[in-house]
Parts: structure tokens; sequence; C-alpha cells
């Protein structure tokens, strides 16, 4: 559905994305993860062609790429970008926001009141923007984004701002969009929330997507326990060769090769030193982060 | 699409103040205009008819010294008899005597006769006696237009065209152009400051300023007839200034015509009409140039007043005048031919060359636009501005 080939963009001397090649299909939720400034944007808008890349091709359905407007025009026909709160019209009402997305993409504004119901929205949403909250405003941007109803979906930030319930809320909305076969990218700081609905999470470093991590896919497993130095020091002879210490601070041992009565052996042998706990399970996307952003 | 994205911006129009104020604006500009402007009544037909005499009476003076000695004044001097009576007679066919008819013969013979002193040199006469040949061609059309579709001329009946005249004056040209330049200077600029929600709709961007020019004009002109129509509602009652049958000068092929207020009234708003078109095409482009609204309204008054600047600085820059064209009272009235020296400006000159520049804008438009598809990002990506 989806192919970017060899994209790179940088401004002079500053590479932003360098090279980066991509797949994706309808159906799938992508969890995209990195620190601030690291290019999610910059990939984002290379998508969405608000930004020409120096090099390299963005193609939709297997031939659709942005050479001229009218192709363009198909593209966005299927594609939505969450928009950023700062940018909402604070004299217009959240249902004004939400009919214009509706009625852009797909052209009537049926489902508006079933959106607004199904995320809570009832009560302020015939106000003005001026009048919301950060969260309140948060929530519109993505109760937008669903009037759109696209089969493509760049979310950027998606969960900035939201209590938990919220978060919760637009959790189960965007597992229910997965089921309806459309294409999410969703940026998001909430590490472990990714892990709920996305399929896979690409890290982006220096310009590149570092490691896929696929979610709902059987992966290794690891017993992992927080260790200080000295502890890991202690330990570390004893360790199996393809253990992990993550940031320098999370031990993990794979367990999948492991008998069961290895794998009782080494709680007995952790329980020493489980004053964070001893978690058992596969790595999740906040330990990934922590290896490929915390360990330089 | 394009509807509910007209919808869309109509709503955001609608709710932007700066709209009201303009609107408030154009709703009481005329109004305003002739509350004021009634302080000042226009000089009745007979008073004028009066001073017109007491002014040729004064070439008497002149033309009798030298008729004695030079034959070609005493030929004038004999014609300015005859014109001289004829005045006197239409002064009395105005007034007392109450004959429409005989004042607008006396009139044509008048001009006539004028003519015939033109063509002797106005000999004898001081050149600030001499009506200039202009003068006598606009009353002859004037007075011809009345003379053919049977107009009864009453002392007051060019009241009308005196209000409306004085108050095109001041709407038209220079305050026009400012307040089609406020009203459009931020149709795309706006748009940067709603960026990520307004950047990737699935239309076309000439579909797009089509729609948005399409909303201010409708706004900018319904505010404007509505205003006008309510000036000319308050003139009508206030000073018995409703009679639009009366004829007024427009310019035309090197020559005046007369044409009835009412038609002259259709060309001026249908001139109007496409210059706000021009001015609201050339905001785009600026606002796709300068992407700054401040930029538009002063860029846009810049390029109003080259001409202006060119002529100061004792260039001709005939090519700059159609920028002038925006001014339809003054192109219909004939004032800018001899403010710019340039005889080929009348009404349908200017329309069409204002109708081939609003055109060549949108070219120039679809032109940038297209080029933005073609090109070639180098050292730095290229960044979709709207």
């Amino acid at each position: 559905m989806l192919k970017l080939e060899n994209v790179s963009v940088k401004y002079k001397d500053k590479v932003v994305l360098d090279n980066l090649s991509l797949t994706a299909k309808s159906g799938e939720i992508i969890g995209l993860v990195a620190p601030n400034g690291t290019g999610k944007t910059t990939l984002f808008n290379v998508i969405s062609n608000f930004l020409k890349p120096n090099k390299g091709n963005v193609t939709f359905n297997e031939t659709l790429q942005y050479k001229t407007e009218r192709k363009e025009i198909s593209i966005h026909k299927q594609l939505a970008t969450f928009p950023d709160q700062g940018d909402l019209f604070e004299e217009l009402t959240g249902v004004d926001h939400m009919k214009l997305y509706a009625n852009m993409w797909s052209g009537s504004t049926k489902n508006v009141k079933e959106i607004y119901e199904q995320l809570h929205m009832e009560s302020y949403v015939k106000k003005k923007v001026k009048t919301y909250s950060l969260g309140m405003r948060q929530r519109l941007c993505f109760a937008m984004i669903a009037a759109a109803d696209t089969p493509i979906m760049l979310m950027d930030e998606v969960m900035n701002g939201l209590d938990v319930a919220n978060v919760s809320l637009i959790s189960k909305r965007l597992m229910q969009m997965k089921q309806e076969g459309k294409l999410i990218f969703v940026a998001s700081h909430l590490l472990s929330n990714l892990d709920l609905y996305a399929d896979r999470v690409l890290y982006l470093k220096g310009g590149d997507i570092i490691h896929q991590q696929p979610l709902n896919e059987s992966t290794e497993e690891y017993m992992k326990i927080e260790l200080t130095p000295e502890q890991y020091e202690k330990l570390a002879y004893t360790l199996p060769e393809d253990h992990l210490l993550i940031a320098g601070h999370l031990c993990c041992i794979p367990i999948t090769n492991m008998s069961m009565d290895e794998q009782k052996e080494w709680v007995v042998r952790l329980s020493d030193y489980k004053e964070k706990g001893l978690t058992i399970g596969p790595l999740g996307t906040a330990e990934y982060y922590e290896k490929y952003y915390h360990e330089d | 699409m394009f509807w509910k994205y007209t919808s869309f911006e109509t709503k955001l129009l609608l709710k932007n103040r700066k709209s009201w104020f303009i609107s408030v604006f154009l709703l009481i500009f005329f109004i305003l205009f002739f509350m004021y402007y009634s302080q000042e009544t226009p000089i009745p037909l007979d008073a004028k008819k009066s001073s017109e005499t007491n002014s040729s009476y004064a070439v008497f003076e002149y033309l009798d010294q030298q008729r004695h000695d030079l034959p070609e004044v005493a030929e004038v001097y004999d014609y300015h008899t005859q014109i001289q009576s004829l005045l006197g007679m239409q002064t009395w066919f105005i007034g007392k005597g109450d004959d429409s008819e005989q004042y607008i013969e006396n009139g044509l013979e008048i001009n006539r006769l004028r003519l015939e002193v033109h063509e002797l040199g106005n000999k004898g006469i001081p050149d600030h006696l001499i009506v200039p040949r202009e003068e006598i061609l606009k009353e002859d059309a004037l007075l011809h237009y009345i003379k053919d579709n049977n107009l009864p001329i009453e002392s007051d009946s060019f009241a009308t065209n005196h209000y409306i005249s004085n108050v095109l004056t001041m709407f038209s040209g220079l305050l026009f152009l400012v307040i089609v330049l406020i009203s459009g200077n931020e149709m795309l600029v706006y748009e940067q400051r709603h960026q990520s929600v307004l950047r990737g709709f699935p239309l076309s961007f000439m579909q797009k300023i089509t729609s948005k020019v399409m909303i201010h004009f409708i706004y900018l002109y319904i505010f404007l007839l509505l205003g006008f129509t309510i000036g000319s509602v308050y003139v009508a009652k206030k000073f018995d200034a409703g009679e639009f049958s009366f004829p007024i000068l427009v310019y035309k092929n090197e020559d005046y015509i007369a044409i009835s207020t009412g038609q002259y009234l259709v060309y001026i708003f249908l001139g109007l009409a496409l210059a706000t078109i021009l001015i609201l095409v050339l905001s785009i482009l600026l606002n796709m140039l300068f992407k700054n609204a401040f930029a538009n309204i002063l860029v846009g008054l810049g390029i109003f007043l080259l001409p202006d600047i060119a002529m100061a600085a004792g260039f001709k820059a005939t090519f700059l005048h159609p920028i002038k064209y925006i001014d339809m009272f003054k192109v219909l009235s004939g004032d800018l031919v001899t403010e710019l020296g340039n005889s080929s400006i009348d009404y349908w000159n200017a329309m069409t060359t204002l109708g081939i520049i609003t055109i060549l804008l949108i070219g120039v438009i679809y032109a940038i636009n297209k080029f933005t598809y073609q090109r070639v990002p180098k050292d730095v990506p290229l960044e979709k501005a709207f």
C-alpha cells in the first residue's frame, strides 16, 4: 500500500533522513519511535508530500507517486494527517472542525455525531475551540482525523496531553480503525501504549530505521531485572553469552531455549536482586527505546 | 468538494472581525459621505447659467476695444453678441420661461457658435475667457442626449449626477484599492497559521484560490452595492435626487458621449467588479510571493502609485498606465486621459486591458504552482507553503 524507497532529507550538512526505505500494508498500525528532533515529523511530511525530499520515492498502491498535482490529489484522497492543536481555529466549534474533515475526505458528515459521542466529547464539542483545554483539543484533533476516515492516517504525537482514560479511549478507537483495514502511522512518546495496538514499531536513528520490532508475532522471551553496575559486575561471569544489558541497568536473559529447570534456577538466582521486580516476557517498546537511545 | 470547501471558507470569512469592519465601512461610507456632502448643495442650473452669462459678458470689454481695427475680431464680436443673447434666453427658459426644448435648442446653437469662434482662433478673447473646445463638445453631447431622449430639463435635474459623481470620485481609485487589498491580504497567508489543519486537503490549488477569490468578491461586492443603494436612497429622499435618466458624460474613442446615469452606474459597477477580481487575484499572487499580509497591502499600493512616481521622475512609462485603470471613475470621466496624457484610455479599452491582466495574473499563479511540482530539490528539501 505504501512504499518509501531511499528517501533522504538533508539541510546542507544536517541529515534528517538518510536513504530510508519502508513498506507498509493496509490494516497495520505502525508505531514510530525516536527522541525529539530525529525526523519523525519529517518522515510524515515526506509521506504526505508537504516536504519534497532531496532523494527517494514515495509510492502508494504500487504506482501512485507525487509527480503531478493531479496525482497528489489522488493520494491525498486516501491520506489524512493529524492536525496540531495549535493550528485549530479558535472561533470555530469542534463540530465545525470535524465537519470540515468529514466533508473534505469522506464527503459526508453523517458519522460526525457518532464519533464525538464515542470519544465522549458531547459536553463541549459544540462550543468554540478557544474554550477548550489541551486534552479537549487533542481529542478534537483525533476526532477530526477519525471523521476524515481515510485508508491511510499519519498521527504525530496523538496522545499528547491526554489523561489515562482518554489514552485508553483513543487506543481502543485505534484498534477499531485497524480492524477496518486502515494503515495508521503513530508517532508517540507513550512507549508502552504502543505495545497495545501497534503491529510493529520503527526506531529512527541517524536518519534511518535502525530497528523494526514486530509486536504481535511471537518473539524471544526474556527474564528482565534491573541491576546496579556493581550487581551486574558480580553476576556478569555467570550470565549466558546472549544476554542483553540495556542502558547499563536492565539485564535481559533470553529464556526461549532454556529448560524449565534452568529457568527456575535463574529465578532463584536473580531473586536476590529483585528490588525493582523481576519480569518475564518479550522486550517491549520501552526496553528497545532504552536500548537504542539511552546507551550512548 | 469544491463547494464544501467554499462553504468552510465562507464560514471563516464570516467569523473574521476584519470582514465585519470592512462590511460596516462599505455600508456606511456612502451615506456618511452624502450626509457630509449635503452641507454643500449643488449649484442649480439657473445659477450656473447666470454666472456663465456674466463671464461671457466680460469678453465684450476686450472685443470692443479691437473690433474697429481688426476685421477678424469684428467677426468674433458678431458671433459673441449672438452667444450672449442666447445665454440670456437660456437663463429665462430654465427659470420663469420654463421651456426645456428652447433651452436645449439655444444651448446647441451656442455650442455651434462657440465652435465657429474657435475656428476663427478666438481672436480678441483673452485666454482665461476662452471656453475650451473640450467643454463645448461635452456640453453638446449632453444637450443632444437630453433632446434625443425628450427629457424635461429643470434647474435641479443634474443633482443626482452631482452627488453620484462626487461620491465615486472619492471612492474609486486609492480608497477602493486599499479596501480590497485589506480584505484580500490574508487569503492564503492565514493558512500558514493553520497549516496542519488545512494543508492536506484533496483539492487542487487553483480550485482553492478560485473559491477564495469568489467568496471575497461576492462579499465585497454585495456590501458595496448595499452601501451604495442605502446612500442613494438617502440622497433621493433627502435632496430629491433620484433622477437616474439624466445624462453623464463618458469619455469614449477620444470623444465624449452622454449616457444615462443608470447606464453609467452599470458601467462603473461592472468596472469595479472586474477591478475587484483583479486586485484579489493580485493579492493571491502577492501572498504566494511574500507570504506576508502587510507586504500585500504595501506592495499593492506601491504598484498602484508606480505610474505617478514614474511621471514625477520624468518617465512617461506608458506600459505602467494600465495599473491606473482600476480607477473606473477617472477612466469613464476621461480624467485619466488628461492625467496620464494618454488619449487611448476609454472604458472598453480599460476593461479589456484589466481582463487581460487578470488572465495573465492567473496564468502566473498557475505556472508558479505547476513549477513547484517540477522543481528538483538540491541542497535543501522543498517545503510546500500552501
